[in-house]
């Protein structure tokens, strides 16, 4: 296919043609038009002047006398007409043959004319001044009777020829003048008269009927007007024969216009389908993007262009509970056909609610985005269309049982809807039981990202910058009151803060950096053992030690010192649920080989499980916070760890009471039995 | 019975138009180039062994007083001359009429052998090498001289040859009247019929007659007749009419020069080619008339043209 651009140059091209076409036309056939009535006009003239030429010769005819410059006069214009038409137009174009021939015949004619005339004008005088000499002379002629009759009768007979111009051709004829040779005379003068007499009679005799025929012969218009009006035809038919042809050229440049404007007009239809179904194709697109292909809903997109039409919008989103479990229980197909029921009975529902659309925002969400309106009628919406979803039978072909489908909304009247929406359902998510929440500032939780964001930030500046502090918690023998160890504290150092691990310990999970705080704490434990001679109980978690690298890792650093490894303590959380328990089994004796000691922390705080503390061999029993803090006032507590003891004392296992935080507290727990405190009634956490 | 051809005779008579007109006097005219075609009408230079101008041959009111010319080498012209003035209005030029116009008229004097004798090369060369010349087809011009640009102005010069305001012209054009003589020599010359082939502006010199209309004119071996184009018999002693304008000045008369005074001449003419015997009267008559159709010498030629 052609450009655009060249299709408008062709096109172009071809309008300019036929405009310079139309107006070459124009000035065609007004040229032809003007020679043909120029060649008629020519025609006409020569007519004229062969008029002009016939009238001349008629009155040098008639006339005694008529001057031979006209008749010169009109066959030099003549001449020049002929010339004229011989150097016309016509002579530059094939187009005039028979024009042309016919000129040249008469123009051959009146060549022979004008010898005939020289010829006309050689008798022309001597005829006719020898008849007016004889008519003028017969007074001076004296005849008899009979001489005079028969000199009447050659008269007669002259006089006859001469008026027969214009009428007939005359034969030449012997007239008989012999009595005037017979004629006896008086005189030598008289003698000399009838002889000069005589002489012009024969002159006459033979030249006359010669002039007279020869006048005739010129003065004969029959041939000339029949040519004049063979050539006015013939102009007339080859003109028109040019028009014709022109005329063809026209209509031809006609079609050609016409043709051109279809064309045009096809390229216009053309270009106006095209248009048509680039516009359908926009549509098209426009739906498929703000369309969700599975259930017809309009999709995301949509509702991000919808929303600018709300002054005040409330969205109230939708979540199938646990849509993930659907899927994977009955397949995508059962998933998909719940998603289309939900979507046909939320299509249903929201057509009758004023001011509002629904859109499927994510794969198992739904949004009704509309005006806002009072709580309580958002909320009866919202729980109506819940009721109505959770109570519809969803029916799958295949299977006997309807699939039962929980679903819980969140709403949000707050910029932005969606995601407000969704922290509003989100507080929801561990009760079934509530299905709708009202999305307020208190559940978002954005700042708290925002928090955890600044603390990993600086967890990682700490590992970098070596502000992996430890503090360290003296333990006290209860009854010799001395330190028999510390307990290691891991901190953050933020300038001159400390911040806990309570702040940092699970973001730093998250964050995977927690294996590098457990190198850091493990290091500088065994320093402080190291530099300051003091027993070290070193925190473990589980985790720690199910994880290989870290695993590995506290082992080497046994390996490498063993000088020490009898000074330190491993404690072990009690609350932490504990899954390889042959892994751990597997760690706590391998320690023990190095002569590490192994403590259970905040004992009595989960499931207390006296089996477990056999099988794991250990050594130390630290009871939890919760349990001792109000141990002096609640007896409860003290049956509690009474018994923990006891267990203990039975196992060999020793005991530690933490947040000992008074005297009535260590009071409490060394009349209980227990071994060790610790707590800030002995001293805060503080570096060595 | 005479009585009616009588009438009828001059009923004819009486049915003529003008016979004669008034020659037109030259209005304007390049005087660059009648002055430069002048010069060269007078340049004998222009002829093979520069004694023969146009002039030489055409002093005399524009005739040869001589029977025949000379031409170069004192040759003897074949005949007697025409006069140039009023030429531009004959019909054709020559006696034989062989040349339609002025400008092809001009070739034969100057080739002919027994005339000028000299050949376009050698004008050419001439005019080339002459500074005046040259200049002056300059300005007229504006190119340089060529032989064709000669007969052009000379041509113009000739052109300016007319002799107007004589006597009969005025007379027609109604300005001065007739003598009661020259009113009867108008009168015969009419009815004897001289009006017949002399008439028109040049009174003559413009139709083909034969000399000898009537009574048989000696006819001599050679002569420049139309017979010696046509070799046609009927052609012989046929020649191109001559002029009657100022007639009586441009003696000897006919083509062969053979008669001297213009009262042979008349005379001649009327018993050869109008079969009459002419009284002294008569042709004393129709002279005074011809006398009336003398002109006035062309200004070109008698005075400066610039």
């Amino acid at each position: 296919m052609l450009g655009k651009w060249s299709k408008t140059f062709l096109v172009t091209l071809a309008l300019i043609a036929m405009i310079f076409w139309a107006i070459n036309y124009k000035d065609k056939n007004e040229r032809i038009q003007s020679r043909g009535y120029e060649l008629f006009s020519l025609v006409d003239e020569l007519k004229e002047i062969n008029n002009d030429i016939n009238n001349d010769i008629l009155k040098s005819a008639l006339y005694r006398f008529y001057s031979y410059d006209y008749v010169e006069q009109h066959i030099s214009k003549m001449k020049k007409q002929i010339e004229l038409l011989m150097d016309s137009d016509i002579y530059k174009t094939e187009d005039y043959p028979h024009t042309k021939e016919l000129l040249k015949e008469f123009s051959d004619y009146e060549t022979d004319i004008y010898e005939k005339i020289d010829i006309f004008n050689r008798k022309n005088g001597k005829v006719k001044n020898s008849l007016n000499f004889v008519i003028s002379s017969l007074k001076n002629i004296h005849m008899t009777q009979k001489e005079n009759q028969e000199l009447l009768h050659v008269m007669g007979r002259l006089l006859s020829i001469r008026n027969s111009i214009g009428l007939s051709s005359i034969q030449s004829e012997e007239i008989n003048i012999d009595f005037l040779r017979l004629h006896k005379t008086d005189t030598k003068k008289e003698q000399v008269y009838i002889n000069l007499f005589i002489t012009h009679i024969e002159l006459l005799s033979k030249h006359l009927p010669i002039y007279i025929n020869s006048a005739n012969e010129l003065l004969n218009v029959e041939k000339t007007e029949k040519l004049f009006i063979k050539l006015k035809e013939t102009v007339e038919i080859e003109n028109n024969a040019i028009l014709n042809k022109l005329d063809l050229e026209y209509y031809v440049i006609l079609v050609f216009a016409f043709l051109t404007v279809l064309v045009v007009i096809y390229y216009i239809f053309l270009t106006e389908k095209e248009k048509q179904r680039i516009i359908a194709l926009q549509r098209d697109y426009k739906k498929s993007v703000t369309t969700d292909f599975l259930t017809g809903l309009k999709n995301r997109n949509a509702y991000m262009e919808s929303l600018s039409y709300y002054k005040s919008p409330t969205v109230v989103l939708f979540d199938v509970t646990d849509f993930s479990s659907i899927n994977n229980l009955y397949g995508i197909e059962v998933g998909d056909y719940i998603l289309k029921s939900i979507s046909n009975i939320l299509k249903i529902n929201v057509e009758k609610i004023d001011n509002a659309e629904i859109f499927k925002v994510g794969a198992d969400t739904f949004v009704i985005l509309m005006e806002k309106r009072s709580v309580e009628e958002i909320n009866l919406i919202s729980s109506e269309i819940l009721t109505l979803l959770e109570n519809e039978k969803y029916h799958y072909a295949e299977l006997e049982q309807p699939i039962s489908v929980q679903m819980q909304a969140g709403i949000s009247s707050v910029k932005p809807y969606i995601i407000n929406a969704g922290i509003a359902l989100k507080s929801l998510s561990n009760d079934y039981h509530k299905k709708i929440a009202i999305y307020d500032s208190s559940l978002d939780n954005s700042k708290e990202i925002k928090e955890n964001i600044a603390m990993i930030h600086k967890v990682k500046h700490s590992l970098i910058n070596d502000n992996i502090t430890m503090l360290f918690q003296p333990m006290i023998d209860l009854n010799s009151k001395k330190v028999i160890k510390h307990e290691a504290l891991v901190r953050l150092k933020d300038n001159d803060e400390y911040i806990s691990p309570f702040y940092f310990l699970e973001l730093s999970k998250k964050a995977k950096l927690y294996t590098q705080i457990t190198y850091e704490v493990i290091n500088k434990s065994l320093q402080a053992v190291h530099d300051y001679g003091v027993d070290i109980s070193i925190n473990l978690s589980i985790e720690d030690i199910l994880h290989k690298q870290t695993h590995d890792f506290i082992i080497e650093t046994l390996e490498k010192n063993r000088s020490i490894t009898s000074r330190l303590t491993f404690e072990l959380l009690e609350s932490e649920e504990i899954l390889d328990f042959e892994s751990l089994k597997l760690f706590i004796h391998k320690i023990k080989g190095y002569g590490c000691k192994i403590a259970i922390d905040d004992f009595g705080s989960g499931y207390s499980n006296y089996n477990y503390l056999l099988e794991l061999e250990v050594d130390i029993l630290k009871i939890d916070g919760s349990l001792i803090k109000n141990i002096d006032k609640s007896e409860s507590n003290q049956l509690v760890v009474k018994s923990i003891v006891e267990f203990a004392k039975l196992a060999n296992i020793k005991t530690v009471a933490e947040f000992v935080s008074s005297k009535e507290i260590e009071e409490v727990v060394s009349k209980l039995g227990i071994d060790f405190g610790q707590g800030f009634y002995y001293s805060m956490p503080k570096p060595l | 019975m005479y009585k009616l051809f009588i009438i009828l005779s001059l009923v004819s008579t009486s049915i003529y138009a003008e016979i004669i007109t008034p020659i037109k006097k030259v209005e304007s005219y390049d005087v660059g180039k009648v002055a430069l075609g002048k010069q060269l009408f007078f340049d004998k230079k222009l002829s093979k062994d520069g004694t023969i101008s146009c002039a030489s041959c055409h002093s005399d009111f524009g005739s040869d007083s001589r029977v025949v010319s000379i031409g170069v080498n004192g040759q003897k012209g074949v005949i007697q001359s025409l006069s140039v003035f009023n030429a531009v209005n004959n019909y054709k030029q020559f006696w034989n009429a062989r040349a339609p116009s002025l400008n092809s008229q001009m070739d034969s004097p100057i080739h002919s052998a027994v005339e000028m004798g000299n050949s376009i090369e050698n004008i050419e060369q001439y005019l080339k090498s002459s500074k005046t010349y040259n200049k002056l087809f300059k300005d007229v011009f504006s190119k340089k001289p060529s032989y064709l640009l000669l007969k052009d102005a000379i041509v113009a010069f000739e052109k300016t040859l007319v002799t107007p305001n004589s006597h009969f012209d005025r007379f027609l054009e109604g300005k001065e009247s007739l003598t009661r003589l020259e009113k009867k020599g108008f009168y015969l010359f009419k009815n004897y019929g001289c009006a017949a082939c002399h008439n028109g502006v040049n009174v003559g010199g413009n139709s083909m007659q034969m000399i000898g209309n009537v009574v048989e004119y000696p006819y001599i071996k050679g002569q420049s007749d139309l017979y010696s184009i046509t070799n046609k018999e009927v052609d012989k002693n046929v020649f191109r009419v001559p002029s009657l304008r100022n007639i009586t000045k441009t003696a000897p008369y006919f083509h062969d020069g053979s008669v001297k005074t213009i009262e042979g001449a008349v005379g001649k003419m009327a018993y050869y080619n109008l079969g009459m015997v002419l009284e002294d009267t008569d042709i004393k008559a129709i002279v005074s008339f011809l006398k009336t159709l003398e002109g006035e010498v062309p200004t070109t030629w008698s005075s400066n043209v610039r």
